[in-house]
């Protein structure tokens, strides 16, 4: 399908991390991860930028109905929303919650839940205002 | 490599608009469209961005001036600042000014006016809110 209409919404929820792989001595995760590998961690607000696309449907008007798309994405978000990431959510204990990280875990839990015939067309998290992350998929 | 560079304008307007299909009973557009069937309609302050290509005048050094640019969307949006889409503009008599219809319309206006210009429209981004857009492209 030839897509020529996205539908982007953006969703903010804060969180904390640290940076550290185990597999490196201290020294290394210093070197490697600076300032976010300090131990008690930090935290960002972080900016979710959801685009999705699909037919527009001739009834609405609409490539999805947003209470629809609000419904799916906090389901996602909301876990994850205050919580310490490498602590507390178990994905992140195995995996380092970089934004890269996070942009393709947001895409793998959001991409099933989208309601058809709307799809997933693109991700991008904003770690900062300065930083942020893209992500389509494993195309 | 061939030079791909894009010019994007944007360009805060005043409009509003209510959601409602005349096909549907209350209760269903209720449902669908929620606080958006408000009776006389409810406003936005819209962003639209316009993204245009086009090779690079060796002269000007631009794709398009912006001097030129900017009276022609104008001339497009006046048709719909400060106006109720969907009575006080021809487009949405059978057309729900959501924003993903709103975005193809303007797409469209705006695709003619460039006719006579060098530069192609890419793409119209249309914000409705700060946190809401809808990107439009052929």
């Amino acid at each position: 399908m030839i897509e020529n209409c996205t539908l982007t919404k953006i969703y903010s929820f804060s969180a904390a991390h640290r940076l550290h792989n185990d597999k490196f001595t201290d020294e290394m995760n210093k070197e490697i991860f600076g300032k976010c590998n300090n131990p008690n961690g930090h935290g960002h607000d972080y900016y979710l930028e959801l685009t999705v696309s699909g037919e527009v449907s001739s009834d609405t008007g609409m490539i999805i109905n947003l209470e629809d798309l609000d419904v799916v994405v906090h389901k996602v978000i909301d876990e994850l929303d205050h919580k310490r990431l490498d602590v507390e959510i178990e994905y992140f204990t195995k995996i380092r919650a970089s934004g890269e990280n996070i942009a393709k875990y947001l895409w793998d839990k959001l991409e099933g839940l989208i309601p058809s015939p709307a799809y997933l067309y693109h991700v991008r998290l904003w770690e900062t205002s300065e930083n942020f992350f893209d992500y389509r998929g494993g195309q | 490599m061939e030079e791909y560079i894009t010019l994007s304008k944007r360009i805060e307007f005043s409009a509003s608009h209510r959601y409602w299909n005349d096909d549907w009973s209350e209760e269903q557009n209720l449902k669908h469209f929620g606080k958006c069937t408000s009776k006389y309609g409810h406003g936005h302050n819209y962003v639209l961005e316009t993204t245009v290509e086009g090779p690079v005048d060796p002269d000007t050094g631009m794709i398009i001036n912006i001097y030129n640019l900017k009276p022609l969307l104008k001339t497009v949006l006046k048709q719909f600042d400060h106006k109720f889409l969907n009575l006080d503009t021809d487009f949405f008599d059978d057309l729900i000014p959501t924003t993903e219809n709103f975005a193809k319309i303007l797409y469209e206006c705006i695709d003619e006016k460039l006719k006579d210009t060098k530069c192609r429209l890419l793409k119209v981004r249309l914000y409705e809110t700060k946190d809401l857009f809808v990107d439009y492209w052929k």
